[in-house]
């Protein structure tokens, strides 16, 4: 378990190397943040003042290797669009908001679907079933800005039961949380299901029931705790599409978190706030993976002395 | 006298079990019917997809979707259980009834120790202080040679043999102290060495408690070793029924012969265990006849026409022996 979780460590280590990496230079092929940090009639001279003042002017190399080493001793700059903020402070600044929203999402996603998958599996085949399909089908297919902005429409303009944009308090929450969760509920509600159907097949289900095992006990405790291991394992996978899907919702709803932020940051050319953020990200990925795994072997015994 | 003096726990009358599928009624089990008496081995055989595993899960009223025990009756030490509620029944499995599945590589759950499993058997029969559960699993797991059973009773089912994992399936079927046991090829996934091992184990216990078996499988090796009486099942029905003794020697069915002329015997892995030509007729779609007309050897045309009733035989150890067979009477005139 200790060696698992140290290699677990090691790639994620290499992972965060190879998109610092990546962070560095995709941000350059954007374009030169000079013209978005210069006034339109600026000339070449200022232009020269803050490339020399940014090390813009040093190669590429240099300038990532300068990056890196910052980078280790948790230095990713200063933000060029917000003068004077280290780029790693605003994104952190902005966290919080972000991991509110992804944390409500997955706990709805996760208080929907997996009893969702549960019941649709055990009555297979009947309308509960079919609903569920049909929930998932939609919450797979509809994309999220679209029923992002048709729910302002519907339940914050035409009817007021919400705020439309912004925070401050739970109802703030209410609506982004749904539109971010409704691509989790489809695959958890899924996947759950599909496991389910799988574990209740099995023989040893077949054993407590000759054992006389409540069926209650049997679906909840015994088959559900073995189908987990399917959505669990997907959960992983899935926190990344959340994180980026934060990136448009919290632009729809105007919800400051990271990901709008990155969206300014990226309208302003601000590469050093788009770095700290995508390294951010990374580190929130890994956690919410290394997670994963520790559940994963905490409920299943045979991950463990692998 | 021997057999008559002996009580009868199981009695199972015309038992038929249908399956409502898409591509029609399968008639998995198509008028079962059969004694079991305390203390008593009864083997079933017959080909896979005879309908062996559906009779024995048709007793515990546990059938797949779909499946229906249409008409027939099982009685249980006198109570009839194709008529109780799911909670009483609930209350018969794992104390009165118990069984044993072919797999022992898929029937514990592997997310919880061996000694959770006997424990959560133990305290449905009766409610106790875990200590004492405990204490009971680690009993159990001794009594059905599992060595080194106070660490063995937190170990989880992939941290053990096939054989070893049987044993414990073995235990947990015995924990409830069940009048009936039921066991479903148990041995069909050991290899032979644990075959025998686990056999001599079953004859152990059924020693000690006079426990009444129905002993299920394909391999007339293991009838002859396990069982004191056996039934020949085919296409849902049973053919042929007598002691081991008379089906060996004195087989009235050509199913049974040809079953038996397909015994293996020195090397039980690599035989084909039914060298009979041609397969089982579809159980959606079945022969008028005999269902076994289309390969038997020694059909005649009213075997196609008409199903052959059972005749009964006068045997030399006065256990019934009985065959459906049109020629099956003719036989014994010879
Ligand atoms: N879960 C199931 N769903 C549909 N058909 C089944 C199921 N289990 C068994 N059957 C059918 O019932 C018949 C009898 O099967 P079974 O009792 O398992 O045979 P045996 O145990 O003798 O090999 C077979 O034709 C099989 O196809
Ligand atoms: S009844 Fe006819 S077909 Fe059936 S087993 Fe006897 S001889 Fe063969
Ligand atoms: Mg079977």
């Amino acid at each position: 378990m200790w060696w698992y979780l140290a290699k677990r460590l090691l790639q994620s280590l290499a992972t965060l190397f190879v998109v610092s990496f990546l962070a560095f230079f995709m941000s350059r092929i954007s374009g030169s943040p000079v013209d978005a940090l210069l006034p339109v009639d600026a000339g070449q001279e200022e232009a020269d003042i803050l490339i020399a003042e940014w090390g813009l002017d040093r190669p590429l190399p240099v300038q990532y290797l300068t990056f890196l080493g910052n980078a280790l001793q948790g230095d990713l700059g200063e933000a060029l669009k917000w003068r004077g903020q280290s780029a790693l402070g605003l994104v952190l600044e902005r966290l919080p908001a972000t991991m509110t929203l992804a944390g409500a999402a997955i706990l709805l996603g996760l208080v929907i679907a997996v009893p969702l998958g549960v019941i649709s599996a055990v009555k297979k085949g009947t309308w509960i079933d079919r609903v569920a399909k049909v929930i998932a089908l939609l919450g797979q297919s509809l994309p999220e800005f679209w029923l992002g902005i048709v729910l302002i429409w519907i339940i914050a303009v035409n009817l007021g039961w919400l705020p439309t944009s912004g925070t401050g308090g739970l109802s703030h929450l209410v609506l982004p949380a749904i539109t971010l969760s409704t691509t989790l509920v489809a695959a958890i509600t899924r996947l759950t299901r599909s496991a389910m159907l799988d574990a209740l097949d099995s023989e040893f289900i077949k054993l407590c029931r000759v054992k006389g095992v409540r069926e209650r006990r049997i679906i909840w405790v015994h088959a559900l705790r073995n189908a987990v291991s399917v959505p669990l394992t997907y959960f992983g996978v899935l926190a990344g599409a959340i994180l980026t899907r934060t990136v448009v919702i919290e632009t729809v709803f105007a919800w400051p978190g990271t990901g709008s932020l990155v969206i300014e940051a990226v309208l302003g050319r601000d590469f050093a706030v788009v770095q700290a953020a995508m390294i951010v990200f990374v580190l929130v990925f890994i956690a919410a993976n290394l997670f994963v795994d520790i559940l994963y072997a905490v409920i299943d015994p045979r991950i463990r002395v692998e | 006298m021997s057999s008559k003096d002996q009580d009868t726990v199981l009695a199972v009358k015309e038992l038929r079990t249908h399956l409502f599928t898409k591509m029609g009624v399968i008639k998995a089990v198509d008028g079962v019917t059969f004694d079991l008496k305390r203390g008593e081995t009864l083997g079933i055989v017959g080909e896979s997809g005879s309908g062996k595993s559906m009779t024995a899960m048709s007793l515990f009223r546990l059938l797949p979707s779909g499946g229906r025990t249409v008409s027939g009756s099982v009685n249980l030490e006198g109570e009839e259980l194709l008529t109780k509620s799911e909670s009483e029944m609930r209350r018969i499995r794992g104390r009165r009834m118990s069984m044993i599945l072919q797999d022992p590589q898929s029937s514990l759950d592997p997310v919880f120790t061996v000694g959770a499993q006997l424990m959560e058997a133990l305290r449905i029969q009766e409610p106790a202080p875990r200590k004492e559960l405990r204490k009971r699993a680690v009993d159990i797991l001794r009594s059905v040679n599992v060595a080194d059973p106070e660490r063995r009773v937190d170990s989880y089912p992939h941290q053990m043999s096939g054989g070893m994992k049987q044993r414990v399936v073995g235990g947990i079927a015995i924990s409830g102290q069940p009048t009936v046991l039921v066991a479903d090829e148990p041995t069909t996934a050991l290899d032979v060495t644990i075959q025998s091992q686990y056999m001599n184990l079953l004859n152990e216990i059924k020693e000690a408690t006079n426990l009444s078996i129905i002993f299920i499988t394909h391999d007339m090796g293991i009838v002859a070793s396990m069982c004191d009486r056996v039934m020949v099942m085919y296409s849902g029905r049973i053919v042929e029924s007598g002691s081991v003794r008379e089906i060996f020697n004195n087989p009235q069915h050509p199913y049974t012969k040809a079953l038996m002329a397909s015994v293996p015997t020195i090397d039980r892995k690599t035989e084909r265990l039914f060298s009979i030509e041609g397969t089982p007729p579809p159980l959606w779609d079945l022969p008028e006849g005999c269902r076994f007309a289309p390969r038997c050897p020694v059909a005649m045309d009213r075997c196609m026409e008409e199903y052959p009733p059972t005749v009964s035989f006068v045997a030399p150890d006065e256990v019934s022996h009985e065959a459906a067979c049109w020629l099956a009477g003719d036989i014994d005139h010879e």
